[in-house]
C-alpha cells in the first residue's frame, strides 16, 4: 500500500474511549490516519455520507441502536468500506457473528490499545484495497485468452498498481533465455524483448521468485533486463510454475520508485494471478503442441499418401499416354489408385475413396489398394498365362478380404476399377459406387459420364459384380477421379459438378494428360473461395489413347494433341506404327526414318514458332493413304509460319541449329503451306511410298 | 542426362545413355558434356542407346564437338542406330564427324 491517508470513523458513545482511540492513532508512527467522531448510529449514519471514509470504528452498543443491528444498518450504507467491531468482554460473540456477517474483524474493548487499533484498521483497509485493485484486474483480463491475456495483464498491473512496468516472460525449452510475452511499460503495451538468461552470474535467480530493490537489494536480476539503467529502484519477480513445480517464466513489477512499502500487497497480487498467467502459458504450449502434432500427422499423411496410396504412374504404354495427380486436403483423406500393366496393349486401373478422414482412413485404403495387387498377383501366378484375370474375379475376391473388415470397422470403399485393352479397343469397368469416369469420344467430340452398377465395397459381403464396357478409339480420353474434385464448391455453395468437369474436358481434350490433369484441378482449386478449407483430397486419373490401330479408319487417322513436346514421343511412335502398317507390310527402314523425322522436325517448329512454345494450343494431325503418297497434316492456329521461308543452313560445322526444315526437305517429296483468313494454318507433307516387297 | 564414360588409350569413350536426343533434352545433354568438351580431349561419342534423334539432338552434338574443338580436342561418333545415321546422312554430318560403325572398328582404328 502506497502511502495514502486512512479516513477513520469512530462511532463510540463514549466520548472517553473514542478520544483515547482517537488520540493513539493520531500518533500511530506512520501519520496516516485521519479521524473523525460520531457519538451516535444517526450521526455516524450522517458521517458516513460527506466523508471519503478508508475504514470505520463501530461500538455495537449506541444510545439509538444495539447489537447486530447496529452494524448492519451501517454495513447497508457502506457495504465496500471495511468496518471494525467494538464489543464488551461479555458480547464476544456477538462480535463474532458480525464479523460472520461481513465485518473485517472485532476487537475487545478491554483488551485493546492504540497500537492494536491502527493495525487492525491498517490491515482492514490494506485488504479491502487489495481486493478492489485484484477485482478490477481480474475484470480487465476476464474476457481475454492467450496472448491477448498476457497484454491486458500487463497493461491492468501498471494502471492498477500504478507501476512502470508490468513483464511476464516464458522461459525457452532450454530455459536460456526469457521470452516476453507482453510488458507494459509507463502504462502501454511495448515491443516485446528476449532476456539472456544463460551465463549470467545470476541465471538461477529467475527460477526462483525475487524482488531487486536499491534500498534493500536482495537479489540482482540479469543485467541485460537493464534495471539499473532504466532507473529501476523495485523489481519484484513471481516465479511462474507448472503444478510440477516446473519453472515456465516470471511475472515482474518493476518501479522507478522504490515500492517496498508495498511489497506484501504487491507480491500478494501478483501471486494471485501467477497461477492463470501459468496456466495460459501452459494452454498456449499445448495448443503449439498440439498444432505440431496435427502437422505431423498431416506430414504422415501426406507421406503416407505419396508412399502407399498413389501408384505409379506407366510410362512405356506405347498406345497410352497416360497422368495422374492427387492434391491432399487439409485433412488425410482415403483417396487411392493404382495403374497393373498386363503387356503393350493392356493395362487395370483402379481410384478408390474410403469413406472418412485421418490416419486410419489413410491405412484402410493403403490396406485395400495392397489387398487388391495382391489378390491380382495371386490370380495372375495362378494360371492367368495367356489371359487376363476375370474383373469379376478380382473384385469379388477383393470383396471377400476387405468387406468383412469395412463392415467391422463401419466403413466402406467407393471403387473404380477399369480394364484399357487396347487390342480389343474396350474399356471395362466395374463400379462401386464411385464417381462417374468421364469418357470423351474424339469421333463424337464431346464426353459423356460413364456408370456402373455395383455398390461401394463394404455395404454387403455378397454384392454381385457386374462388368460395364464401352469402345475406345484414337483420341479418346479417359477420366476416372475422386468426389473431391466434383463436390468442390464455390463462395454461392455450388457444386464444381459433373458438368462442369465435362464442359471443363470438351474444351481441353487435347491436351497432354500431364497438363490436362494439372488444368483439371487447377480450375477446382480456384473454383472454391481463395482461403477455404480444402477438406477432401483431388484425385484425378487421365488417359488418352494414342494408338493408332484403334483409328477407325486405318487409311486415313486423324488426332488431336497438344502444343507440347512431351507429345512428340506419340507422334513419332503414331507415326512410325503408321508406316509399319501399310499394306499390311510397311516401308523400307531409310524412308520411314525421314518421315518420322520429318514430322518430328514440323511439330518441333509449330511449337517453336507458330505457338512460341505455349504447351496449351492445339494442334490437328492427320495421316492418310493418297493413291501411292502417304500424306500427313498439320493445323494449327498460332503465328503465321511458312517453313519454306526458312533459309537452307550451313554444313561446316559452324552452326548447330537451323536444321530442322533442311531436315524435313531432304526427307518428304513435297511441303505445302496455307494460311486461310480464319488464321488456320496447315502444312502438308507428302512422299511417294514403295511398300517393301 | 546420364553419360557412362569410361577411357581407353587416351580416348574418352562417353557412352549417351538415352533412348531420345530430341529438344525435350538437348540442353541436359550439352550441359552434362561440358566438362569433358572444356579441355583437349580425344573424345568417342558411343550412340549406341539413341533410338531416336533430331536436329536439336543433332544441334547439341554439333554444340559440343565445337567447344571441344576451340580446345584443341576431337570428336568422333559411333555405334549409330538407323534413324541416327538417316539423320546424320541428311545434313551430311559425316563431312565433319568422322562416323565408326561400332566401338570396336573405332578403337582399332584410332589407336592404330
Amino acid at each position: 500500500m502506497r502511502d495514502q491517508k486512512i479516513n477513520t470513523l469512530i462511532i463510540e458513545d463514549n466520548e472517553n474511549l473514542a478520544f483515547l482511540y482517537k488520540k493513539s492513532l493520531e500518533k500511530d508512527s506512520e501519520q496516516l490516519f485521519e479521524v473523525s467522531h460520531a457519538g451516535s448510529l444517526e450521526e455516524g449514519i450522517s458521517r458516513i455520507a460527506s466523508l471519503d471514509l478508508s475504514a470505520v470504528l463501530l461500538d455495537l452498543n449506541l444510545p439509538d441502536s444495539r447489537g447486530l443491528d447496529t452494524f448492519l444498518r451501517i454495513h447497508e450504507c457502506t457495504p465496500t468500506i471495511p468496518v471494525v467491531v467494538l464489543s464488551g468482554m461479555d458480547d464476544d460473540n456477538l462480535a463474532l457473528e458480525a464479523v460472520k456477517m461481513g465485518a473485517i474483524d472485532y476487537l475487545v474493548k478491554e483488551r485493546v490499545d492504540g497500537k492494536i487499533i491502527a493495525r487492525v484498521l491498517r490491515y482492514a483497509v490494506e485488504r479491502q484495497r487489495t481486493e478492489e485493485t485484484v477485482y478490477k484486474i481480474a475484470r480487465d483480463v476476464s474476457a481475454a485468452t492467450g496472448d491477448s491475456f498476457f497484454r491486458s495483464l500487463a497493461l491492468s498491473l501498471t494502471r492498477s498498481l500504478d507501476l512502470d512496468c508490468a513483464y511476464i516472460g516464458e522461459f525457452n525449452a532450454e530455459r536460456s533465455a526469457l521470452h516476453t510475452l507482453a510488458i507494459s511499460r509507463n502504462k502501454q503495451i511495448t515491443n516485446n524483448i528476449i532476456f539472456s538468461v544463460e551465463g549470467m552470474p545470476d541465471e538461477r535467480v529467475l527460477m526462483e521468485s525475487g524482488i531487486y530493490s536499491t534500498g534493500n537489494a536482495q537479489i540482482d536480476y540479469p543485467k541485460n533486463m537493464r534495471l539499473k539503467e532504466l532507473g529501476t529502484q523495485f523489481f519484484l519477480g513471481v516465479r511462474l510454475e507448472t503444478n510440477d513445480k516446473e519453472p515456465l517464466g516470471v511475472l515482474g513489477m518493476m518501479d522507478t520508485k522504490d515500492r517496498k512499502n508495498d511489497l506484501k500487497r504487491l507480491q500478494s497480487i501478483a501471486s494471485m494471478f501467477a497461477g492463470r498467467v501459468s496456466a495460459e502459458i501452459q494452454w498456449k504450449r499445448a495448443k503449439t503442441e498440439l498444432q505440431e502434432a496435427r502437422e505431423h500427422e498431416i506430414n504422415i499423411g501426406v507421406k503416407i499418401q505419396q508412399a502407399l496410396l498413389q501408384g505409379k504412374v506407366p510410362e512405356n504404354i506405347p498406345g497410352l499416354q497416360v497422368s495422374a495427380l492427387s492434391i491432399g486436403g487439409e485433412k488425410i483423406d482415403g483417396d487411392f489408385y493404382e495403374f497393373f500393366t498386363y503387356n503393350p496393349s493392356c493395362m487395370d486401373v483402379f481410384v478408390g475413396d474410403v469413406m472418412g478422414k485421418g490416419i486410419p482412413v489413410a491405412l484402410l485404403a493403403a490396406g485395400t489398394k495392397t489387398e487388391i495387387l495382391r489378390i491380382l498377383g495371386e490370380l495372375l501366378s495362378a494360371g492367368y498365362v495367356n489371359q487376363y484375370p476375370g474383373l469379376v474375379e478380382i473384385l469379388s475376391r477383393t470383396q471377400d478380404q476387405v468387406a468383412p473388415k469395412l463392415i467391422s470397422l463401419e466403413s466402406f470403399i467407393t471403387l473404380c476399377y477399369a480394364r484399357l485393352n487396347l487390342q480389343k479397343k474396350s474399356l471395362q469397368m466395374i463400379d462401386c459406387g464411385h464417381t462417374k469416369t468421364l469418357h470423351y469420344k474424339q469421333k463424337d467430340k464431346k464426353s459423356s459420364l460413364l456408370e456402373g452398377s455395383n455398390m461401394p465395397l463394404g455395404f454387403s459381403e455378397d454384392d454381385k459384380f457386374e462388368i460395364h464396357s464401352w469402345p475406345i478409339e484414337l483420341g479418346d480420353v479417359i477420366i476416372l477421379y475422386s468426389d473431391g474434385v466434383t463436390e468442390a464448391r464455390n463462395a454461392a455453395g455450388d457444386f464444381f459438378g459433373e458438368e462442369r468437369l465435362q464442359k471443363l474436358v470438351d474444351e481441353n481434350y487435347y491436351l497432354h494428360p500431364k497438363n490436362l490433369v494439372h488444368h483439371i484441378l487447377d480450375q477446382v482449386v480456384s473454383f472454391v473461395p481463395q482461403g477455404a478449407r480444402f477438406l477432401d483430397d483431388l484425385t484425378c486419373v487421365v488417359f488418352k489413347v494414342v494408338d493408332h490401330h484403334l483409328a477407325s479408319n486405318s487409311r486415313h487417322v486423324r488426332y488431336e494433341l497438344s502444343s507440347d513436346f512431351q507429345e512428340l514421343l506419340s507422334v513419332r511412335r503414331l507415326v512410325k506404327a503408321f508406316c509399319q502398317s501399310l499394306n499390311g507390310v510397311g516401308l523400307d527402314e531409310e524412308p520411314e526414318n525421314q518421315i518420322v523425322l520429318a514430322c518430328d522436325e514440323i511439330f518441333c517448329n509449330i511449337i517453336e514458332h507458330a505457338y512460341q512454345e505455349a504447351k496449351d494450343k492445339r494442334i490437328v494431325f492427320e495421316m492418310q493413304i493418297v493413291d501411292d503418297l502417304i500424306q500427313f497434316d498439320f493445323v494449327y492456329w498460332g503465328e503465321r509460319f511458312d517453313p519454306k521461308t526458312v533459309p537452307a543452313p550451313k554444313f561446316d560445322g559452324t552452326q548447330d541449329g537451323g536444321f530442322g526444315l533442311y531436315i524435313v526437305d531432304q526427307s518428304m517429296d513435297s511441303i505445302e503451306y496455307s494460311f486461310d483468313e480464319q488464321n488456320v494454318n496447315r502444312i502438308i507433307l507428302k512422299k511417294k511410298i514403295k511398300t517393301k516387297k | 542426362m546420364n553419360l557412362n564414360v569410361t577411357l581407353e588409350g587416351n580416348i574418352s569413350i562417353i557412352v549417351v545413355d538415352c533412348a531420345q536426343l530430341d529438344v525435350s533434352n538437348s540442353k541436359n545433354f550439352k550441359d552434362a558434356m561440358a566438362p569433358y568438351v572444356g579441355k583437349a580431349a580425344n573424345i568417342l561419342l558411343d550412340l549406341e542407346k539413341i533410338e531416336f534423334c533430331d536436329s536439336s539432338g543433332l544441334g547439341a552434338i554439333l554444340s559440343s564437338y565445337r567447344v571441344l574443338r576451340d580446345h584443341g580436342g576431337e570428336m568422333r561418333l559411333c555405334s549409330m542406330q538407323s534413324s541416327v545415321r538417316t539423320l546424320f546422312s541428311l545434313v551430311r554430318a559425316n563431312r565433319i564427324f568422322e562416323i565408326f560403325n561400332n566401338r570396336e572398328e573405332a578403337l582399332k582404328i584410332l589407336s592404330a
